[in-house]
């Protein structure tokens, strides 16, 4: 079992239920009457791509796939991989509320240091530099960026 | 043709678009450079600066950055065999192990020589067979327009690594799927936006290039650090040529260019396959002499794929201003750009926007000539950026995916969706999935869904549209034989594999 289960199966498992859930909610596709009679409407192509996508996942799951080398996923950086994700989540939730300047000054010493730079000066001054460098040419091309809603609330 | 040109040169000679020239190959080849960074990424990246001009000189900044990266990529490929470019992996063949004999500067001036014989040549032919096919493809109906479709993604799969057929097709479909996100423009319906108000306009195709190319990258470089190559920076660009050398040069630019030119207006192929196949032409066409050279620095070698995968770049154009159908990734992402600016790409497009049209083929061929001129001197300079320390440059890159993004739409569920899109993206690439397709199938989703609706509602719902013209009928055929060919070599060997087990 766990031969046959290869990472293409697994992905084809995957993009099959995937495909699954898109023919079923193409299902509901709200159509008014008049559509409804059309030969070709709102829910016609995702059918047919739902349709195709079946097809092709079955295909990856019966046909025999070429053995995938595994050492090429050894040895990842899968910790500040995630970190770095994490960051630029918090970064997007927080731009709106701590404004552009603090939040993308932020985004970039943390940045700088989870991924290994270790000089303060240095992340402070690159991570000042691009985010008011940024800043004034954004001003420059008369695009608005948010100073943050805490502060103008403060203020 | 010349009203053309000339309108073409009335464009592009104002002091903005030739700044803009100069700003796009200059930004290209710095972008370009990153091993990593391809140039759908160095595009996706520069687009939300274009958005402030008019089509015509945001197609001359982005046609700029395209070559640019191209040149960025050939030139790491020599300096430090990482290519940062899959169009460029053949010139490490042979540019690296002349950059290791101490002839940094001769393989760039060889690679930058061939790029500038290769665009130059390639847009000649661009310019005389644009407007012929541009002519021709008017009489193309809705039906013919959809299979051509149907036809240019199916080849993107086709010419994808042997193994990897059934990944690009279901990367297809996916980037087929999620262009299905939105209100459906012909009924003012939602389709799959959950009830989500952000989701109303469908996901940005800024977004979706940016997710799973730039942002993606970065990723992938934080997971997989490359070792450090060492390498002689060269400190002075000596780029001077002997006779000899020139003579051994010029025959391989010929040939590869052509070659290079017509493997580029096939849809599907580009580049990357260019370059390969133009190495292995040359490998065959030369003396023994010389192919013992191979591998091992020759000029040839380094002279050929180059030649080719800039004839190419500058040949993938033909498609997508034609038929408005992208031939690769990048072309893909141009055709994004195009729409976003509201220009319908397509045989319309020389009618309806020659300004466009003309503009974007001059300033190929002032985009060469900067890279030859200023770009090439300066190399040792820009290469540089080569040293910037990864902890710098990785947060820098995912900034600037990320504020490309939201600053076009000031939303930040746009930059969750994308972190969400950009990890997807990440497994499936570690997968060994290709996201080329992906990209494609998304921006011809809306267009196809639009010419078989126009297609099936002309015929009353009957799918006789497909044989009722031999045009069509042909068109069928020929997709029909690009889906099934790489199909049956795929399951062959595998079938042979089993039964020798």
């Amino acid at each position: 079992m766990k031969s046959w289960l290869n990472n293409l199966r697994v992905v084809g498992l995957f993009f099959l239920l995937v495909s699954l859930g898109y023919l079923w909610t193409a299902q509901s596709i709200p159509l008014d009457f008049w559509s409804e009679q059309e030969p070709f409407n709102a829910r016609s192509l995702p059918y047919l791509i739902g349709t195709a996508c079946v097809i092709v996942s079955l295909l990856l799951l019966a046909l025999p796939s070429p053995s995938f080398d595994w050492s090429l996923l050894r040895g990842l950086n899968i910790g500040p991989a995630v970190m770095m994700l994490a960051l630029l989540s918090t970064y997007g939730f927080m731009i709106d509320k701590l404004g552009f300047l603090f939040s993308t000054f932020c985004l970039l010493a943390a940045g700088f240091f989870l991924l290994g730079e270790r000089r303060p000066l240095r992340i402070i001054s690159i991570a000042a530099g691009v985010t008011g460098i940024f800043w004034v040419i954004m001003d420059l091309l008369g695009i608005y960026l948010n100073p943050g809603d805490l502060f103008l609330d403060w203020s | 043709m010349i009203d053309g040109i000339l309108l073409g040169l009335q464009t592009v000679l104002t002091l903005q678009n030739l700044g803009l020239v100069l700003a796009g190959c200059a930004a290209g080849t710095f972008i370009g450079m990153l091993p990593g960074l391809g140039p759908i990424s160095a595009i996706a990246l520069m687009i939300p600066v274009t958005y402030g001009f008019d089509p015509a000189s945001g197609m001359i900044l982005l046609a700029g950055v395209y070559y640019g990266a191209i040149f960025g990529g050939s030139t790491s490929s020599i300096l430090i065999n990482a290519p940062g470019v899959a169009g460029t992996v053949a010139t490490a063949f042979d540019g690296y192990p002349l950059s290791q004999q101490g002839k940094a500067g001769k393989a760039l001036a060889v690679a930058a020589y061939a790029s500038f014989a290769g665009g130059t040549i390639a847009a000649v032919f661009l310019v005389l067979a644009a407007p012929s096919l541009a002519e021709l493809s008017l009489s193309f109906q809705s039906a013919d327009y959809f299979i051509l479709m149907l036809l240019g993604l199916a080849l993107v799969a086709a010419f994808s690594e042997r193994g990897d057929y059934l990944k690009a097709i279901l990367m297809t479909i996916v980037g087929l799927m999620l262009s299905t996100v939105g209100t459906d423009l012909s009924a003012g319906v939602q389709r799959f936006t959950f009830g989500r108000m952000d989701l109303i306009d469908g996901i940005s195709f800024l977004l979706l290039a940016m997710a799973t190319f730039a942002l993606a990258e970065a990723f992938m470089m934080v997971l997989k650090p490359t070792p450090k190559a060492e390498t002689q920076f060269p400190t002075y660009a000596d780029l001077s040529l002997s006779r000899k050398d020139v003579k051994r040069i010029v025959p391989s630019i010929g040939r590869s260019s052509v070659l290079g030119f017509l493997v580029g207006t096939l849809p599907g192929a580009g580049a990357t396959i260019a370059s390969f196949l133009a190495y292995g032409m040359e490998r065959n066409i030369v003396s023994p002499a010389e192919r013992e050279q191979f591998g091992k620095g020759s000029l040839a070698g380094l002279a050929a794929p180059e030649a080719a995968n800039n004839a190419a770049c500058t040949g993938s154009f033909v498609p997508l201003l034609t038929l408005g159908i992208p031939g690769s990734g990048t072309t893909a992402v141009l055709l994004g750009a195009l729409i976003a600016y509201g220009v319908q790409p397509g045989p319309r497009l020389f009618i309806d926007a020659p300004e466009v049209f003309w503009s974007v083929i001059v300033s190929m061929y002032f985009g060469n000539m900067i890279l030859l001129v200023l770009n090439l001197p300066l190399i040792p300079q820009i290469a540089r950026v080569l040293l910037l320390p990864r902890p710098i440059l990785v947060p820098l890159i995912m900034f600037f995916s990320v504020m490309g993004v939201y600053l076009v739409s000031f939303n930040s569920f746009d930059i969750q969706l994308m972190l969400m899109i950009a990890v997807a993206a990440v497994v499936l690439r570690l997968l060994t999935f290709p996201m080329a397709p992906l990209l494609l199938g998304f921006i011809l989703g809306g267009m196809l869904e639009d010419n078989l609706r126009r297609a099936i509602t002309l015929s009353d719902g009957s799918w006789s549209f497909l044989w009722d013209r031999p045009l069509t009928l042909a068109l069928v055929m020929v997709t029909t034989v690009v889906i099934i060919t790489p199909f049956i070599r795929y399951i062959l060997p595998q079938k042979r594999l089993r039964e020798a087990s």
